[in-house]
C-alpha cells in the first residue's frame, strides 16, 4: 500500500494489488465517500492481435460479451445450443446455396430464430444490473486494450463478481448474426463522419505495418465475414486470467472483498498466454501524403512517430503538445487561429501502450480562404521556430500545471480512477503509476522538450492527411 | 429526511411468467446486506446561499483541493428578436476569450492556462452556462477572472473576427455532421419561426457587432438572473467573501422573459434533409405537454418504451432483434422549459432499412398504447430507478449541477430525494395511460437526414408528404 505525496498537493486514494493462482491481477483503490464502488475487468486485448480478414473482432467479441453465457441469457442452454449450431451451418451455406436450396434454407432460419427466441433471454446481463442499481454500464475496445465496466452500490460486489466472472469463462455466442449487423451500423455512423474518416485514413497512412492500422471496429468486409467459430476462437485463446486486470475503487476493503473476488474468479483456469508477435513500425523515410474525397469542410491531420510510452521521451512529448495546442495562451492556437490561419488546432499524443511506437497528431481545419499547403507551411513554420527560439519556462510550467490538475480532476470519479489503474497495472504492472509519473514530468526541463521536438518533429517524418475542401 | 432503500435484505422478488436464466435466479436469491444512504438534500447536506440577488448552492468537499463552479445565467435566444440570434451566440466565446476591461484577451487567458483554470462559456436557448474548476490554490484568481469575464468584457475586435470565423466553421461542420443536422433540423422544423428553432443570420455580423454584443451582455449578465452552484474544497465563508463583491456596475437593462407564443404544430409529413451518407438518421417527434400530476408516469412509460437502455422495447426490438441500428431510443424533453415539450424517437439505420426501422418504432408505440405492460416489466424499469439512486447522484461534482438546474426549472429542490418514491407509486394502469395520453402516432411527424439517392422516398410516403428542408444559413 502506498501513499503518494507529489509536488505538494497530490496524494493518490489507497491501492492494494493483489495477484490470484491463475495469474489474474486484482487492485482495489480505496475511496469510501459515498456507499459505491466502480468494477472494472481490463484485457490486454484489442485491435493490434488482429490481422486483416478479421479486423474487427476484438471489438465484436466486446458486444458479443454482453450475451450471457451458459448460465445467462439463456433459460435452456442444452436445447438452445443445437439451435445455436444449426443456425451457424445455415448461415455458412448460404453464400454457397442456389435459390432454391437458398429459399428453403431463409426459410429453416426464420423457424430456428423463433424457436431460439423462445430459450433467449436477451440483455439479461443489463437487465440483472439495472434492478441491482447499475449505472455508467458500459465497454470499450481500443487499439490495446478491451475493458468492461460499471458502477455499482457497495452492498452488490457479489453480484458483479458473479456475472462478471462467469461470462469471461463461459461465453455463449447467442444473437450473433444481428449483433454482427449491429457492430456494421455503429460502423457507418463512423463513415458518415469526416472527423472519424479522417482518423482512419490517417492511422493507416502513419502506419504501414504496425498492427494498429486499420480501425478498431474493423473492416465492413471482415465484420460482415467473420464467423461466430473465428470468434470464439479468438475469445478462447485471447480471454486469459494472465492477461487480465480487474479494479474496484470506491468503497471498497481489500482484505474482505479479496475473499469474494477469490471465490468466483479464483475457479478462471490459469491458461498459458499466447505468444504474441507485435510487428514493429519502421523508421518512416520522408513525408507520407493522402487525400480523402469527402463532401465536407476542409480539415487536416498531421501526425508524427513518437517514443514508446513510459520513457521520459514520451512525457516530454505529451508536455510538447500541450504546449503547442492547449488552452487559448497556446503557440499554434495565437498563430494559426487567432491570425485566421485555422479555425481549430488541437493535438495529442497517442500512446498505444508500449506495444507499438506512440503517435503525435495535429489535427486543423483550415481557416475559409486558406488552403491546405498555407496551413501545412505555417504548421511547420511554427515549429521550426520554435525549434530555433526555443520555449519559455514559463509555457513548460502552465503544461506541468495542466497536467497536475488533470491527474487531481481524475480521482472525482471513482469510475476513472479504477479505469486508470487497470490501465497502469496492465501496462506498467504498477496501479498507482500515474502519480509516479507526476515526478517524471516535474523532472522534465526545456532542453527535454526541444529533444524531442528535434528527434520527432519535421516535415520528413511527418504523415500528412487532408479531406475535403480542394486537394 | 428520505429515505432511499437500497434493497438492503430484500430478495428481488420471482415473478411468475418471466422467463429467467439459473443465474438470474441465483442473483435473486441473493441476500444483500443493508445499506442505507441519504441523496443529498438542499438546506441540510447543500447550503443554499443569497448574495446580490444570485442564489448560490454550496457542497463542500475537501477530498481534493479542487472547486468547480458551476452558473446558470437566464437569457440567451429565446428572449431576443430572432435577428439576434447569431448575436447570443457569438456572446459565448467572446466572454471566454474576448478580453476585460483590466486584461487584454492574451493577459485573460495567459492567466487562466498557466493557473490550469478551466473556464468555458456555452450557450443555450434560454440560459448560458458558465463551468469553472480550478485547484483550490488559485481560488482566489479564479474568482477574479469570473467576474471580469462575466461583468467587465471588452469584445476584443481582433478576437471577434476569430471567433466569427469559427462559428461560422462550427454551422458548418454541423450541418454536414449527420446527428447534428438532424437536431438542427428537429428545432427547425417544430419551432418553425420562432427565435427557438431560427437559423442564425450571419450577415448581422457585417456591422456594429460590438455595440450588439454590449446591449445583449447587459441584458443578461447581472448575478439577479444567476443561479450557482459551488462544490469543492471551499468553506461557506469563502464562498460568501468571494461572491460578496460578485456583481457588475451596471443594471441589466431587463428583458421580456415571457416567451413568443409558438407555431401551430407542423402537419404528419417527412421532413427530410439531404446529405451523402451511408446511413439515413431518424427522428419521430411530436409536440407534448404533460401535466405535473402525470411526470413520473410519462417518465416510467418512456423508460419501458425506448428510454431505459439496453432492457426497453425499442433497443430490443430494432437493435437487438432485426440489427438495424447501434443506437436507438426514446425521449422527452420534459424539463426544457419554457420551450414545449417533445417526444422523440430516435434511430439510424443502413439507408435501405429506414422504413423498416420506422415502422419497427411506431410498431413498438402502437404496442405500449394498446396494451398493459407486464408485471415484471415495469418492475424492472422500477428497480432501475429505485436502485440506481445511489449510483447516479452520490458524487457531489455531478450533483450540483442537478442542483442548479432544478433550481433554474422551477422544479422542487427534492425532485431527486423523492423520485425513487414517486417513481414506485405508478401503477400499470399509470403507464398505459401516459402512453395513449401523451404518444399520439397520429400527431408523429418524421424528420429524417440522409442521401436521396439511396433511401426509397416513396416508401417514405405512406408516413406523410415528402418535404425536403434547406437549412440554409445566411452569410455562412
Amino acid at each position: 500500500m502506498l501513499l503518494l505525496l507529489m509536488l505538494g498537493v497530490l496524494s493518490g486514494p489507497e491501492v492494494t494489488k493483489y495477484v490470484l493462482d491463475n495469474g489474474l491481477r486484482v487492485v482495489f483503490v480505496e475511496d469510501h465517500s459515498a456507499p459505491v464502488f466502480a468494477g472494472v475487468v481490463q484485457f490486454d486485448v484489442g485491435s493490434y492481435l488482429e490481422h486483416p480478414g478479421i479486423t474487427g473482432v476484438s471489438h465484436l467479441l466486446e458486444h458479443m460479451l454482453f450475451k450471457g453465457s451458459k448460465k445467462l441469457g439463456t433459460i435452456d442452454y442444452g436445447r438452445e445450443k443445437k439451435i445455436i449450431q444449426r443456425i451457424w451451418d445455415i448461415y455458412e451455406k448460404l453464400p454457397y446455396a442456389d435459390s432454391l436450396e437458398r429459399s428453403k434454407l431463409r426459410e429453416e432460419l426464420k423457424k430456428l430464430k423463433e424457436e431460439e427466441k423462445k430459450l433467449v433471454v436477451s440483455e439479461e446481463i443489463w437487465k440483472i444490473y439495472y434492478r441491482v442499481g447499475g449505472a455508467s454500464m458500459n465497454a470499450s475496445t481500443g487499439n490495446t486494450s478491451t475493458q468492461y465496466f460499471l458502477l455499482l452500490p457497495s452492498n452488490k460486489k457479489e453480484v458483479w463478481a458473479k456475472i462478471e466472472s462467469d461470462r469471461f469463462q463461459n461465453l455463449v455466442l447467442r444473437e450473433f448474426y444481428s449483433e454482427r449487423d449491429v457492430v456494421n451500423e455503429e460502423r457507418r455512423m463512423g463513415d458518415g463522419n469526416p472527423s472519424s474518416v479522417l482518423w482512419d485514413n490517417l492511422i493507416a497512412t502513419a502506419y504501414i505495418a504496425a498492427p494498429v492500422r486499420w480501425p478498431v471496429i474493423g473492416w465492413e468486409s471482415d465484420i460482415m465475414n467473420i464467423t461466430p467459430q473465428e470468434v470464439m476462437d479468438y475469445y478462447k485463446k485471447n480471454y486469459v486470467p494472465e492477461r487480465c486486470v480487474i479494479v474496484l475503487a470506491g468503497d471498497v476493503y481489500p482484505e474482505k472483498d479479496i475473499k469474494l473476488v477469490k471465490k468466483y474468479f479464483g475457479r478462471w483456469k490459469k491458461r498459458k498466454p499466447p505468444l504474441i508477435r507485435i510487428t514493429q513500425e519502421p523508421e518512416q523515410r520522408g513525408t507520407r501524403r493522402a487525400h480523402v474525397e469527402f463532401r465536407a469542410t476542409p480539415r487536416m491531420g498531421i501526425a508524427f512517430h513518437g517514443p514508446y510510452y513510459g520513457t521520459k521521451d514520451y512525457f516530454a512529448l505529451e508536455l510538447l503538445s500541450m504546449i503547442l495546442t492547449d488552452g487559448n495562451s497556446s503557440i499554434m492556437r495565437q498563430e494559426l487561429v487567432d491570425k485566421g490561419i485555422a479555425t481549430s488546432v488541437n493535438s495529442y499524443v497517442m500512446d498505444f501502450d508500449k506495444k507499438v511506437v506512440s503517435l503525435m497528431t495535429i489535427f486543423v481545419n483550415p481557416a475559409p480562404g486558406k488552403n491546405f499547403k498555407e496551413v501545412e507551411d505555417s504548421v511547420f513554420s511554427i515549429l521550426e521556430s520554435i525549434k530555433k527560439e526555443g520555449i519559455s519556462q514559463r509555457s513548460l510550467k502552465r503544461a506541468k500545471n495542466n497536467y497536475k490538475k488533470d491527474i487531481l480532476s481524475w480521482q472525482k470519479n471513482v469510475l476513472w480512477m479504477a479505469i486508470g489503474a487497470a490501465s497502469n497495472e496492465r501496462v506498467m504492472g504498477d496501479p498507482e503509476y500515474s502519480f509516479k509519473v507526476l515526478k517524471t514530468i516535474e523532472e522534465i526541463k526545456i532542453e527535454d522538450v526541444m529533444n524531442v521536438l528535434k528527434k520527432y518533429i519535421s516535415l520528413d517524418r511527418a504523415t500528412i492527411v487532408t479531406l475535403g475542401g480542394e486537394k | 429526511m428520505r429515505k432511499i432503500l437500497l434493497i438492503g435484505l430484500l430478495c428481488l422478488s420471482i415473478l411468475a411468467g418471466e422467463m429467467k436464466s439459473p443465474m438470474a435466479k441465483e442473483v435473486e436469491r441473493m441476500k444483500f446486506p443493508p445499506l442505507k444512504w441519504d441523496v443529498p438534500e438542499v438546506g441540510k447536506d447543500i447550503k443554499m446561499l443569497k448574495e446580490n440577488g444570485s442564489v448560490i448552492f454550496l457542497k463542500e468537499n475537501h477530498n481534493l483541493p479542487l472547486v468547480e463552479i458551476t452558473i446558470y445565467v437566464r437569457g440567451g435566444r429565446l428572449y431576443t428578436d430572432p435577428t439576434d440570434r447569431a448575436v447570443c451566440e457569438l456572446l459565448a466565446p467572446m466572454l471566454e476569450r474576448g478580453g476585460t476591461k483590466d486584461l487584454s484577451p492574451e493577459k485573460f487567458s495567459d492567466i487562466l492556462d498557466f493557473n490550469a483554470i478551466s473556464f468555458s462559456v456555452d450557450q443555450g436557448v434560454d440560459h448560458y452556462t458558465i463551468r469553472l474548476s480550478c485547484m483550490k490554490e488559485v481560488l482566489d484568481t479564479a474568482f477574479y477572472l469570473l467576474k471580469q469575464a462575466l461583468f467587465y468584457p471588452s469584445f476584443n475586435e481582433r478576437i471577434m473576427k476569430v471567433e466569427i470565423q469559427n462559428i461560422k466553421d462550427t454551422w458548418r461542420k454541423n450541418l454536414e455532421t449527420p446527428s447534428r443536422a438532424l437536431w438542427i433540423l428537429s428545432d427547425y422544423v417544430a419551432y418553425d419561426g420562432h427565435p427557438a428553432g431560427s437559423l442564425p443570420d450571419f450577415t448581422v455580423f457585417e456591422s456594429r457587432v460590438k455595440e450588439k454584443l454590449q446591449r445583449i451582455h447587459r441584458m443578461f449578465f447581472v448575478p439577479e438572473h444567476m443561479v450557482i452552484g459551488v462544490v469543492g474544497d471551499v468553506t461557506e465563508e469563502e464562498i460568501r467573501n468571494a461572491f460578496k463583491d460578485f456583481k457588475p456596475d451596471y443594471k441589466s437593462e431587463g428583458f421580456k422573459d415571457d416567451v413568443k407564443p409558438f407555431s401551430e404544430e407542423p402537419q404528419k409529413k417527412v421532413f427530410f434533409y439531404n446529405l451523402q451518407i451511408p446511413q439515413g438518421y431518424i427522428l419521430l417527434q411530436e409536440r407534448v405537454r404533460v401535466e405535473p400530476s402525470d411526470l413520473y408516469r410519462v417518465m416510467l412509460m418512456n423508460e419501458i418504451l425506448g428510454g431505459g437502455g439496453f432492457t426497453s422495447r425499442i433497443v430490443l426490438k430494432v437493435r437487438n432483434e432485426m440489427g438495424l441500428a447501434y443506437s436507438t431510443y426514446t425521449y422527452f424533453s420534459l424539463f426544457s422549459s419554457p420551450l414545449p415539450p417533445h417526444f422523440y424517437a430516435f434511430s439510424a439505420t443502413r439507408s435501405d432499412a429506414v422504413q423498416d426501422a420506422i415502422d419497427a418504432i411506431l410498431n413498438e408505440i402502437k404496442r405500449i398504447r394498446d396494451e398493459k405492460v407486464p408485471v415484471e416489466e415495469i418492475k424492472v424499469a422500477k428497480d432501475s430507478y429505485l436502485n440506481s439512486t445511489i449510483t447516479r447522484y452520490s458524487n457531489d461534482w455531478r450533483f450540483i449541477p442537478r442542483i442548479v438546474n432544478l433550481y433554474f426549472r422551477d422544479m422542487p429542490l427534492d425532485y431527486y430525494s423523492k423520485l425513487a418514491e414517486n417513481i414506485n407509486n405508478v401503477g400499470i394502469e399509470d403507464v398505459l395511460e401516459a402512453a395513449r395520453k401523451y404518444i399520439n402516432p397520429d400527431k408523429l411527424y418524421i424528420l429524417i437526414v440522409g442521401d436521396t439517392t439511396k433511401i426509397d422516398l416513396d416508401k417514405l410516403r405512406k408516413f406523410g408528404e415528402v418535404e425536403f428542408v434547406n437549412l440554409e444559413v445566411k452569410g455562412l
